[in-house]
């Protein structure tokens, strides 16, 4: 194994990020409990008592304090890291957890800041050597029933510090059967995707259908099955406008606000687009497992928990334009959201990835990793390939910010 | 019918005691005119405080004896007069001659430090030949002296680091709390305080450990060989005793240093009869932070303390009674908000009587606590409140019966009764109360023991025994029936049954051997052999790489099955030059089976069918240990040196394949050293080296919807291994000149902690390039390495003494 350590300027700058990083993380997590009334819109969004006030003083601190900036590092998460194991595990306690404990994290900030001064505790980007392993087939068959052209990719896995495009696979043949038998034919592409169109207002199914999935290829057929799961209506998006509160910049932030359907099992997707553009960080993705995290705290049946309901908003990428200063929204943008129902295999599958992908963050408290199971199977041998095959229902919603 | 077992032991237990006290009232007409027999205590004679593990020596009969855990000896021997020849490592020889020849004699002994001569002349102390001669294999003693002249970690001494300098003890890393040894999990370590076990012996996660130097007597780890009156832990028993306090005079003693200062006073309450002591310490960096916060943050607390004390009476002769207690706190409290703390309190009462001057009984009770709680919301309407804990009652009688210098039987039992609260949560949203508790969990843990310490001829001992464990999980609660599934996978509950408050829903038995032989082959070596089994009836449930605060004991259940060890033990010890130098090399195997692991993805955080995503596996420890010691001079110190394999296998997990667990370390070195530089200056220094902790890495990486998701081809676990970790610290203790007479000594400290400012991996974790990832252009991903520790670490903390 070689290494290779950056320079300090480096650390510093990675150290400036995981401040902020938590602190954002922090921030989303910082909201009052979910509303019980059915198909309440959005309201203002209520604070502590005397908070605004406080992190003004506290935040221009953390702001002005280079010091906090180089020193405040993954030693302070790895306290938020156990948390979070907690909140990624979680159910309506970790969301519980989740919603007050930040507020007061300031001291707890100064506190460890000390401790980190003196321990510096710190992370490095290092090269390792990993023995390659066989390309195998990777399915991204995510498919819902909207009214417009739905791709599946085939493609083949990379080494993992490969940092190329991914290989495509272009010499299958794809077909999707409802379970009514009619048959939709997936068209090559030749750069890997696979499309099928559906005629104007037309779509794959609706919720309550089953979906077969038919790939040949090389001689070997793959298939799967989904299920097409019912999906909520999205209430409204809510916008406020923050100023002077720690870990949200002063500017407008969105909120998503539906109810989960009654009955205990029902898991989503919340994919949320700024503009057009898909939020797809790691760390913005977005399950729901009914109106909470996970099955354990079966919370049935009403609004979607404010964790889940405020990462709408879009992730910081540091050192750019769009950095932790700048607000998710501005006026004139679009928040669009969009609900899939997902299966429950393709909730733990998404699942796994995420914890696979955010691993790092729990520092000191990470877990083990696994890797993700798949629900396609070569016919010949029964095994599962890699990827997933799913077929969601949608509902979605846009707002433009005023 | 259920209950059976779990009398018979009671019954066992009390009947011990019973039995001994009657035997102990019978004369013994016989005996008594062939034999007589010298008893006492052997005790330091500037503090009273009495002396563990002392050695007494009859060069009449080329045999002798050493003290218990009281400081108490017997010997019985045919009427004539003897020399004793009492040591100690660090005290002078004491030498007496005895006249047996009427009647029993009751003789205590103090002994005196060899260091408070050192002004005048350089007197060493009688080096011991413990390592040779003593039965025990596999156990290691610090003595707080050696403990705190390490070099510091921000200048605080600290127990539990200095055990790390042992052969055969590891941490996956700093900052972790625990450790392991001989490849056993953290929960595989019988932490007691006094006999009270502590559950959770970190402060501020696992950089500080429990322990107040300034309290604490003596520090035995046990690793192998265990002696049938310990159990309850598969791989090792860490008993730390604490001071009894100074019953001649008083005395102050405390220390400031980065993260805390400590203070602890000690007094006779009766001169030479009864005295106490009380420590504690504190963290105080939210003191010093206190300035620049504001007034909103009144009612925060972000520290850690602890209390220890401890007062002990001798009521007479033949009694003796000890009251010691610990508490501690770790604090983060953030207004009236929001607050996490977590912490150990621990309660012994010991009764020491003499039956006879042959038989020592000791009667033990502790309670021992640990909890923590975490608290949200600003007011009744919003909030959260969830604590867990686990209680511990028990009771302890144990017997010492001295029949002759070479036969020794002991014998006892011990009872715990279990209350265990996995997680009491309520939460409370706009005036909506949802209660997430899960119900208590109870158990009862009696064992019974007998073991008989025995010369069989010169230089050939034994020490065999058995201890007879049994556990019964009760009611109140539910026990729930999984069905089977595929390996790794959740299990499905298929029944549930209600039982009521100490109803049997399951019980376990199981029998410990445990056998000791030392052959000296001559004054200066030995071999020694020893095989033990262990069996661990409570579980610390964690999946994380470090153990958290929050992390749940859980006791064994219908499904969770009790784990066991075997450990076989070998060793060769040598003593050179007048026992100026040891060397001792010993191999083990250790053999454990139905390890605790758990499923992808398990829910491990206020789960009521938290079983299911449990997994029962094997495991497997071998390796050769070697240390060598210079115990005198100006110079001293120690090497030691242990190659090691730790594996696991379990139905589920790497394809049900033997894999190292994520604390094998195969090579472990470290060597620590200490170096008078003059009357005034002392130097140590430490420095360890050892394999890298193996972790999972991925081979390679799957696009799913924009998302590049690692993967690891061959689905193993523990595939690959972070780079190698070793460490340099060193220190400078100056002790300030001194006036003869003065009351008032002290002490600097200077030490730097990683001095060549490496950074040590914790871990190596992968990402993907944290930026927002576009449209035609590949997605970056890349491995980071986690170091806990990324400075050298100065620093200097004062200690002073006033008596």
């Amino acid at each position: 194994m070689e290494y290779h350590e950056f320079g300090t300027g480096m650390i510093k700058k990675s150290i400036g990020m995981t401040i902020r990083k938590m602190l954002f993380r922090l921030s989303l997590r910082t909201h009052p409990p979910p509303e019980r009334a059915f198909g309440t819109s959005a309201r203002p969004v209520r604070t502590g008592a005397g908070f605004p006030s406080l992190l003004k003083k506290r935040g221009s601190m953390v702001r002005n304090n280079i010091l906090l900036r180089v020193f405040l590092i993954d030693f302070l998460v790895s306290f938020s890291g156990m948390r979070n194991n907690i909140l990624l595990k979680g159910s309506i306690v970790e969301y519980l957890v989740s919603t007050v404990m930040p507020f007061h994290s300031r001291k707890l900030v100064l506190y460890l800041t000390l401790m980190v001064m003196l321990l510096g505790a710190c992370t490095d980007v290092v090269d390792i050597n990993i023995d390659p392993a066989e390309d195998q087939l990777v399915v991204d068959a995510w498919l819902n029933n909207k009214s417009e052209a739905q791709t599946i990719r085939l493609t083949l896995s990379q080494p993992y510090f490969s940092n190329a495009f991914v290989p495509a696979v272009s010499d299958a043949e794809v077909s999707v059967t409802h379970e009514n038998g009619s048959m939709f034919i997936f068209t090559n592409q030749g750069d890997g995707d696979y499309i099928w169109v559906p005629e104007a207002g037309g779509a794959l199914g609706e919720p309550g259908d089953t979906f077969q999935l038919e790939i040949q290829w090389k001689g070997d057929v793959y298939q799967a099955e989904s299920y097409m799961r019912r999906v909520p209506m999205i209430d409204s998006i809510g916008i406020e406008v923050r100023d002077g509160e720690l870990g949200y910049a002063d500017g407008h932030w969105a909120a998503l606000y539906a109810r989960d359907l009654p009955g205990l099992g029902d898991t989503y997707w919340i994919k949320a687009f700024k503009n057009g553009v898909f939020l797809n960080k790691p760390l913005e993705m977005n399950l729901a497992y009914d109106a909470a995290f996970d099955a354990g705290g079966e919370v049935d049946g009403v609004t979607f928990i404010t964790p889940i309901r405020e990462l709408i908003n879009r992730f910081p990428d540091p050192d750019t334009e769009d950095d932790f200063e700048t607000p998710p929204y501005k006026p004139g943008d679009e928040v669009h959201v969009e609900i899939h129902s997902i299966t429950n295999a393709a909730f733990f599958f998404l699942q796994t990835a995420r914890d696979q992908m955010n691993n790092g963050e729990n520092t000191i408290f990470s877990i083990p990793i696994a890797n993700t199971k798949s629900n396609v199977i070569r016919e010949s041998d029964g095994k599962a390939v890699l990827g997933f095959f799913s077929v969601s229902a949608v509902s979605e919603r846009t707002r433009i910010v005023e | 019918m259920r209950h059976l077992l779990q009398v018979i032991c009671l019954g066992l237990v009390l009947l011990t005691t019973w039995v001994s006290s009657l035997t102990a009232q019978i004369p013994e007409p016989g005996l008594a005119k062939e034999k007589l027999t010298i008893s006492g205590y052997i005790k330091d004679a500037a503090s009273g405080e009495t002396l563990i593990g002392a050695s007494i020596f009859v060069p009449e009969i080329q045999n002798g004896t050493t003290t218990n855990a009281y400081g108490f000896y017997s010997l019985s021997l045919p009427p004539a007069r003897y020399t004793l020849s009492i040591s100690y490592l660090g005290y002078r020889r004491l030498e007496a001659i005895i006249d047996l020849d009427i009647q029993n004699i009751r003789q205590d002994y103090e002994m005196q430090l060899v260091s408070a001569e050192l002004e005048e002349v350089i007197v060493t102390s009688d080096a011991e030949d413990r390592n040779v001669s003593e039965l025990q294999m596999s156990v290691n003693r610090l003595d707080i002296g050696t403990i705190q002249k390490l070099p510091t970690l921000l200048g605080e001494v600290e127990i539990l680091r200095s055990i790390l300098l042992l052969p055969g003890v590891t941490t996956v890393g700093e900052g972790a709390s625990g450790f392991n040894v001989r490849g056993g999990s953290i929960d595989q370590n019988l932490v007691l305080l006094d006999e009270a076990p502590v559950y959770n012996s970190s402060h501020l996660f696992g950089f500080y450990s429990v322990f107040n130097p300034d309290a604490v007597k003596d520090v035995q780890l046990f690793k192998g060989g265990i002696p049938s009156r310990y159990g309850g832990r598969l791989s090792s028993i860490l008993d730390v005793r604490m001071k009894e306090g100074n019953n001649k005079k008083f005395e102050l003693n405390g220390g400031v240093g980065f993260i805390f200062s400590r203070l602890s006073v000690e007094a006779p309450i009766i001169k030479d009869k009864a005295s106490f002591i009380v420590a504690a310490r504190r963290s105080y960096i939210d003191v010093l932070a206190r300035p620049f916060l504001n007034e909103d943050f009144d009612g925060s607390a972000l520290n850690f303390y602890d209390l220890t004390a401890k007062t002990n009476w001798s009521v007479n002769e033949n009694n003796h009674l000890f009251l010691s207690g610990y508490f501690g706190r770790d604090n983060f409290r953030f207004g009236e908000a929001a607050g996490f703390d977590w912490g150990n309190g621990t309660a012994t009462l010991r009764w020491n009587h003499l039956f006879s001057e042959r038989l020592f009984s000791n009667i033990t009770l502790y309670y021992s606590d640990y909890d923590y709680e975490i608290h949200f919301g600003e007011d009744a309407t919003n909030k959260f409140d969830w604590e867990a804990s686990i209680v511990n009652y028990s009771i302890k009688p144990e017997l010492a019966y001295y029949v002759n210098p070479s036969n020794l039987i002991r014998f006892g039992g011990h009872m715990v009764v279990y209350d265990f609260l996995p997680g009491k949560a309520i939460g409370v949203s706009e005036g909506e109360v949802t209660d997430f508790s899960l119900p208590s969990k109870y158990a009862i843990e009696s064992s019974v023991f007998v073991e008989n310490e025995l010369n069989i001829a010169p230089g050939l001992e034994v020490n065999y025994g058995i201890r007879l464990s049994h556990f019964n999980y009760t009611g109140k609660g539910f026990a729930y029936a999984y069905g089977e599934t595929s390996a790794g996978e959740r299990r499905p509950l298929i029944d549930t049954r209600e039982f009521t408050q100490w109803e049997s829903i399951q019980t376990y038995l199981n029998p410990e051997p445990r056998i000791a032989i030392k052959y000296e082959i001559s004054h200066h070596a030995s071999v020694k052999l020893s095989y033990n089994r262990m069996a661990q009836y409570v579980h610390l449930i964690s999946n994380t790489t470090a153990s958290t605060p929050v992390d749940v004991w859980t006791p064994s259940t219908n499904n969770l099955k009790p784990q066991l060890a075997d450990q076989f033990a070998a060793g060769f010890f040598r003593n050179f030059d007048d026992n100026m130098y040891e060397i001792s090399i010993e191999t083990y195997y250790k053999r454990m089976q139905r390890l605790v692991d758990y499923i992808d993805g398990a829910d491990l955080i206020l789960n009521p069918l938290i079983e299911g995503d449990l997994l029962s596996g094997e495991g497997r420890a071998y390796g050769l240990e070697s240390q060598f010691s210079k115990t005198e001079g100006r110079w001293t110190g120690w090497i030691s040196y242990t190659l090691a394999r730790t594996e696991r296998r379990v139905e589920g997990i790497n394809a049900g394949k033997w894999y190292p667990s994520r604390y094998d370390q195969l090579h472990n070195l470290s060597v620590t050293t200490f170096y008078d530089l003059s009357k005034r200056w002392t130097f140590s220094a430490s420095f360890a080296f050892n394999s890298g902790t193996p972790s999972t890495f991925p081979t390679s990486r799957i696009e799913q919807q924009g998302y590049v998701i690692p993967h690891n081809a061959s689905d193993g676990r523990n595939n690959a291994r972070v780079p190698v970790y070793h460490r340099l610290d060193v220190s400078l203790t100056l002790n300030p000149k001194e006036k003869p007479g003065k009351k008032w000594h002290s002490e600097w400290v200077f030490s730097v902690y990683n001095v060549y400012n490496r950074r040590n991996p914790f871990s190596i974790y992968f990402r993907q390039d944290p930026k927002r990832v576009m449209p035609d252009i590949p997605i970056m991903t890349e491995a980071v390495k986690l170091s806990v520790i990324g400075n050298f670490i100065p620093s200097v903390s004062y200690n002073f003494k006033f008596n």
